[in-house]
């Protein structure tokens, strides 16, 4: 009787271990995983469902939590994943809509209107530019600019080598780069 | 312009570009309603885990008492005697088994017979009895327990007597025509009717005259 108490005492004490280890993931890395689901999906709205799908995810599987060493590349891992599988469904889904990725950035004050709407512009024409190259150039040089990511996670994510990582994003800047000047070249 | 000065410019704007491109905040509270979301599905989880325990348990308990009425059930079809007789029967046929065929007389004359009746298909004599003996009941018809009807019908009769009187008991005229013959068929002739004397010795005479005297 005194085992079984005592077997019923630990049980909830590694679920509340559990519960507090995935409660400080979601406080320290939820905003890496919105970023990953949004350089995948680029809506907020659909990031943010991701986000909560990815950690309803991590909750099924929360035993597991505490034998993982590197837990941000293990998330990073499943939200790639889980970001990748909604934007083929949202594809299926939405075939033909090419407005629903689009973004609205607000004015921030102080900022000249011209230079803003410059600056929206610009990024309206880079977005086109990336969602134009081929995908295995686009995830290497995505998953590279997001600063909390190392190469060495962002090769174990696509399953490729670290080397292969940084050709891939070398050889995708360089085609963003002969587009823009062919783009802006002739007007400047 | 320059075109190193432009190529600089866009790499400028690419570099930049590329950190925007990414560099998103989400809304304000995302953890907070990460972590309201994560709370009501644990709630339901551990709720759906109550459930599924509950109709575990009640599925459990209504398969012991399936099982317990349904043995009671076959007790209550197979009544002992019958159980015996079977048995009895299956060491019989052990028993024939096990001591073999009866012992043979040697005889010219039934040496072509029973060469043929070696060349006949063996029966197993556990098949042959099962097939040919029934089980014989201790009572014929088998002993069963009294319905429900039946045994209030008991009940009744034993409280009231006067009502098993009453049943025993003919009714006049349903009973007269079979009991008694018709006055056509009642032999009435007189004729044919000898009265013989009555033939009283004297000494008994004398004796029942003292006696009554």
């Amino acid at each position: 009787m005194i085992a079984e108490s005592a077997m019923a005492g630990g049980a909830i004490a590694l679920a509340q271990q559990d519960d507090d280890l995935l409660e400080t993931a979601v406080r320290e890395h939820a905003r890496l995983v919105y970023r990953i689901a949004y350089s995948v999906l680029r809506n907020p709205a659909d990031a943010e469902d991701a986000t909560q799908e990815i950690f309803l995810r991590v909750l099924r599987y929360r035993e597991k939590m505490a034998g993982i060493h590197d837990q941000k590349a293990w998330l990073a891992r499943i939200a790639w994943r889980v970001a990748v599988q909604r934007r083929k469904t949202m594809a299926k889904a939405a075939a033909g809509t090419e407005e629903a990725g689009k973004t609205t950035t607000l004015i921030a004050p102080g900022h000249e209107a011209d230079r803003v709407l410059l600056e929206q512009e610009r990024s309206a024409v880079l977005e086109r530019l990336i969602s134009a190259l081929p995908a295995e150039l686009r995830d290497a040089l995505v998953l590279s600019t997001l600063e909390e990511i190392a190469p060495r996670e962002v090769a174990a994510m696509l399953g490729i080598t670290e080397a292969a990582v940084r050709s891939r994003s070398f050889r995708a800047r360089e085609i963003l780069r002969e587009r823009l000047v062919a783009l802006i070249g002739p007007r400047n | 312009m320059d075109p190193n000065d432009k190529t600089r410019e866009i790499d400028q704007w690419l570099e930049s570009g590329l950190r925007q491109y990414t560099n998103i905040e989400p809304r304000t509270g995302l953890e907070s309603r990460v972590l309201a979301k994560l709370q009501a599905e644990h709630n339901q989880i551990a709720s759906g885990h109550r459930w599924w325990w509950a109709i575990g348990t009640a599925t459990a308990l209504a398969a012991i008492v399936a099982a317990v009425w349904l043995g009671e059930s076959s007790r209550e079809s197979h009544p002992p005697g019958m159980a015996e007789t079977s048995t009895t029967h299956r060491e019989e046929a052990h028993a024939l088994v096990q001591s073999g065929p009866p012992p043979q007389i040697a005889h010219p004359a039934t040496d072509v017979a029973r060469h043929e009746l070696a060349h006949r298909p063996i029966h197993d004599p556990i098949q042959d009895l099962a097939a040919n003996r029934a089980p014989k009941l201790d009572q014929f018809p088998s002993r069963r327990n009294m319905s429900k009807e039946e045994s209030l019908l008991v009940r009744r009769l034993l409280v009231r007597p006067l009502l098993i009187e009453r049943l025993n008991e003919p009714s006049g005229e349903e009973a007269l025509p079979e009991s008694t013959p018709s006055p056509e068929e009642v032999d009435l002739s007189i004729g044919s009717l000898e009265i013989s004397p009555l033939e009283t010795p004297d000494l008994d005479i004398s004796e029942s005259q003292t006696n009554q005297k």
